[in-house]
């Protein structure tokens, strides 16, 4: 239909009913729900005055806390690419035994509550747990420590990166491949100058959905920590501790740096996956 | 019932859909609405059913004002491209649904639902499919029991938008013969949008051809092919091809034929030309070329001619089987073209330029005498 | 049957799985391989060690746990939690996903923007948030405290913190949805005769009853297993704000590991259903896969 993909204004009369009871619903509740509790958060931290707000953010605490944060969730979303789009891989081209529980156990880390995650891996990874108990000899600890940390981080991120580079993988036109190697490309050069390129703007974008959820983490990573300020101290579990000491306008300080991070991402998303639709021709023929 | 829309204006943002638009359709007539993609045929049958709404203009049904009345009310039925099956749906619930959804004391008893969605699956020749789904049909069948469910409904209007749009060649020249025999049976008045110009020639009564948002020309399938309104027309429907023409003092010259007298003002022109409207020789007093390939296709055999001092393409000549028979021209044959008919337009003329052509019929042509 | 019956149509066997099949050889099996160890290492491993630390000491003492009136109490929060939240998301993702995707508006990409903001939240600033709202120093709460009515460390600002978190869910699973499917089914539906209801009931609702589905199911399992938001707002009474997620936590600093284990295990048996619901809403509705992007802090 020509009509709809075209620019259109709003129109005086529409024939569909319901836009205005739908729309204005919608906006009452993500206004409420969302909009406001969100802009209370920049008021308070508003409350501080710029001075008082960089000392907050300043405070070797703090800096340590969101490097930390970021270092890891940077790390484990880094890890979670390449293994990803391996994963993603073998789940789009090959057939094997019980390729379907495969494929469901990556959404795993989706369903499976944080909590839950959290004192799972701890249980595998403290010195004598499951897994500690064979690194400790060779003289690595994994809970307790940042690399803790990142474990817990490349737990919750796989399914991202797995989930945006798959339907992109399955989606490749078989032919075009096929053209590729009539031209005479080899496997290898087939992957590295047809697919990657083609896959490009989907590992991004899952890097991207990685990495927000990795900032903000909280359940899965807390247990495994340590929690050492310094350390193993991230932001999330700063801002509770802040809480808890009544310290109000700290805990927000800290929160508006992260959201403000966390939103610069969500539009960078946005603007990938747009950019990544447009490049595919992802044309809707309707 | 009749349609009329009257100075129908409709954009899109920028883009202009509809520009003063003024259409009659009278009752139980097949209308055809042509034109390239974009140039509004949809919108504006949309408009008609009022799944959309005008900027400005009218639409009328029967003589009266229907352009606030709610689609619902418009009892017009509705075929889209690409079906619009409810794919939840039985075959017969889809025919069904129109007579279901009627206020309890409008609606048909069970019994009577029945038998209507039983001859309407007669109807469209789809008797055992009641129970199927629309995802277990092929494309054809899942148009028909489309059709079915407007039908069902009874409504004085059948709106088509592209209705054969998404099928086969074959399955879409056997449906829209079908269209036409329906038609014929049923008496319905019909308004179906294609950009496919045989499909409009071949079953419509009548053929509305549109661009940019306006109407171009309005007529019989055969006076739109043999007299186009516009360039845009002569070009959009049938083969045609283009040659300089030059007119001084009343003659016009094209190439190295010899000039014909046509009256008007002096300048340089564009003859439009159409494959048959030529005539070839082997000798004789037409413009010089060569063969340079032959297509026999069926009972049409098409050449392509290199015509002296012509770059480009060459030049496209469509003649009957027994006339080929009779001379059997190869490749490589030196030929005399000749035009039998050529329509004149100001070589400024393009999309936009409704100016009508002048159509010259030179009944005296080298080969008249001979066909 | 007339000749009208023949066409050739490949349509509905089109969209079934094509899949190019590389060479088998050892690239293959390598590759294979290591993703399969990757993946039990890191995801199935975790899950199993849960049930492994559950029943460490025995089966009697993994009911023993489960009957605890504290657990119970926990579980009948996070149930009565999730009975609340997913309905009002359900309403909400509904008629947000009708205004988003049957029209065209001023402002629509950012609405759906900010339907996703949730997602880019860390769950613990999403409770900060609201103690910021309903606190004792928050901007509410002195008004709610003198008219008596208790919002934060209790069960509306449980309720209120999981909306949050969970509010996408539903609503960006049907804007997708109903996007892919467009308007050519309702307006045939109007052009028949039927109301806007009519419509709605009868052609849009068993249009897109899978993909809701699909958005309940994972509202709900993140409804049920949220702990950072929830952890922020519930002030950890126990037995009466505490949830299933947090008695899970208090037991395991408490060094009862093996009770927190067992809770756990109920919370992984809720994650594992939930994958199994997935799998055969899949299986039922290939075309919903398509449609689900993931999308961050799910």
């Amino acid at each position: 239909m020509s009509a709809t993909a075209l620019p259109t204004v709003p129109r005086a009369r529409r024939v569909l009913p319901g836009f205005g009871l739908t729309l204005g619903y919608t906006l009452t509740y993500v206004s409420l729900l969302v909009l406001l509790p969100l802009a209370t958060a920049f008021f308070k931290t508003a409350e501080l005055g710029w001075s008082e707000f960089v000392a907050v953010i300043a405070a070797p605490r703090v800096l340590a806390s969101l490097e930390l944060s970021f270092g890891a969730a940077a790390i484990a979303a880094l890890v979670n690419s390449v293994a990803g789009l391996l994963v993603a891989w073998v789940l789009a081209r090959y057939d094997f035994p019980l390729r379907r529980v495969v494929d469901a156990l990556v959404d795993l880390p989706f369903a499976l509550p944080t909590a839950v995650a959290g004192i799972a891996l701890t249980a595998l990874y403290a010195p004598s747990g499951w897994l500690g108990r064979w690194l400790a000899p060779l003289g690595i600890q994994v809970a307790y420590t940042p690399l803790g940390i990142i474990v817990a981080l490349i737990f919750i991120g796989l399914p991202f990166v797995v989930r945006t580079v798959q339907p992109v993988l399955e989606d490749l036109d078989a032919e075009v491949e096929q053209a590729a190697a009539t031209l005479g490309a080899t496997r290898l050069q087939t992957f590295l100058r047809i697919i990657l390129p083609a896959l490009w703007p989907a590992l991004l974008t899952g890097f991207a959905l990685a990495f927000a959820r990795a900032i903000g983490e909280y359940g899965s990573v807390i247990f495994i920590a340590g929690n050492m300020p310094l350390r193993s101290e991230i932001a999330p579990l700063l801002i509770v501790t802040k809480l808890e000491q009544y310290q109000y306008a700290a805990a927000t300080a800290i929160a508006v740096v992260m959201l403000v991070v966390s939103f610069v991402l969500l539009l960078g998303i946005n603007a990938l996956q747009g950019w990544s639709q447009r490049r595919l021709g992802i044309a809707r023929t309707t | 019932m009749s349609i009329r829309v009257a100075g129908l204006h409709k954009r899109f943002g920028e883009f202009v859909a509809l520009e003063n638009v003024d259409l009659e359709v009278p009752a139980g007539q097949l209308v055809a609405l042509l034109g390239p993609s974009g140039c509004g045929k949809t919108t504006l049958l949309r408009i008609i059913a009022g799944l959309e709404t005008p900027d400005s203009g009218e639409v009328f049904l029967q003589g009266r004002p229907a352009t606030d009345l709610p689609v619902q009310h418009r009892r017009v039925g509705f075929v889209f491209q690409h079906y619009a099956l409810f794919r939840h749906m039985t075959v017969f619930d889809n025919i069904a649904f129109g007579l279901t959804v009627r206020r309890r004391r409008d609606r048909p008893p069970a019994a009577q639902i029945r038998s209507r969605v039983a001859d309407l699956l007669a109807l469209v020749q789809l008797e055992g499919a009641a129970d199927r789904r629309p995802s277990q049909l092929s494309g054809g069948q899942r148009q028909r029991i489309a059709l079915a469910r407007a039908l069902a409904v009874e409504p004085e209007v059948l709106l088509l938008d592209e209705p054969f749009g998404a099928l086969d060649t074959q399955v879409r020249q056997e449906l829209r013969r079908w269209l036409r025999r329906l038609h014929d049976a049923l008496h319905f008045t019909s308004l179906f949008v294609t950009h496919d110009q045989q499909e409009a020639l071949e079953v419509a009564d009548s053929v509305v051809v549109l661009n940019h948002g306006r109407i171009e020309q309005r007529g019989s399938p055969r006076e739109v092919y043999d007299a186009p309104a516009s360039n845009f027309v002569h070009r959009f429907i049938g083969a045609s091809q283009e040659l300089p023409a030059i007119r001084r003092g009343g003659r016009v010259a094209i190439g190295q034929l010899p000039s014909v007298s046509v009256a008007g003002p002096d300048g340089n022109y564009t003859a439009v030309v159409r494959p048959h409207d030529v005539t070839v020789d082997r000798t004789g007093p037409g413009w010089r070329g060569q063969a340079v390939g032959v297509r026999v296709i069926g009972p049409l055999v098409q050449l392509e001619i290199a015509l002296e001092g012509r770059g480009g393409d060459p030049f496209l000549v469509e003649l009957s089987r027994e006339r080929y028979d009779r001379d059997a021209f190869a490749a490589g044959d030196a030929v005399r073209i000749g035009l039998r008919r050529f329509d004149l337009y100001p070589e400024t003329s393009d999309d936009s330029d409704r100016a009508p052509p002048e159509s010259v019929v030179l009944e005296g042509g080298p080969e008249a005498g001979r066909e | 049957m007339t000749a009208l019956a023949h066409d050739s149509d490949g349509e509905t066997l089109a969209a079934v799985t094509r899949r190019p099949r590389a060479a088998r050889g050892a690239g293959r099996s390598v590759l294979i391989g290591s993703a399969l160890v990757y993946l039990g290492l890191f995801v199935l491993l975790p899950f199993v060690v849960v049930f492994g630390e559950a029943f460490a000491k025995g089966v009697a003492s993994y009911f023993a746990s489960l009957a605890d009136p504290k657990a119970l109490a926990a579980m009948r929060l996070t149930l009565t939690v999730a009975l609340i939240v997913v309905p009002l998301n359900l309403v909400f993702g509904v008629a947000s996903a009708w205004a988003i995707a049957k029209y065209e508006f001023r402002g629509k990409s950012a609405l759906v923007t900010l339907i996703d903001l949730p997602f880019a939240v860390s769950p613990v600033i999403a409770g900060l948030i609201y103690v910021l709202l309903f606190g004792a120093r928050g901007w509410l709460g002195p008004w709610l405290r003198e008219h008596d009515i208790p919002i934060l460390f209790a069960v509306p600002g449980i309720v209120l913190a999981t909306v949050f978190v969970t509010l996408p869910f539903i609503s960006r699973e049907l804007i997708a949805l109903m996007q892919s499917q467009g308007r050519d089914e309702e307006e045939t539906a109007l052009s028949l005769g039927a109301s806007g209801w009519q419509t709605f009931w009868r052609v849009t609702l068993p249009n897109i009853r899978w993909g809701l589905l699909y958005g309940v199911l994972l509202c709900n399992a993140r409804a049920m297993g949220e702990f950072g938001a929830v952890s922020v707002v519930s002030g950890h009474i126990r037995g009466l704000t505490n949830t299933m997620p947090l008695h899970v936590e208090i037991l395991y600093n408490e060094y009862n590991s093996a009770a927190a284990f067992a809770v756990a295990s109920l919370l992984a048996v809720l994650a594992l259903m939930t994958l199994i619901g997935r799998a055969a809403l899949d299986a039922r509705a290939p075309e919903l896969r398509r449609t689900t992007l993931p999308s961050p802090n799910t």
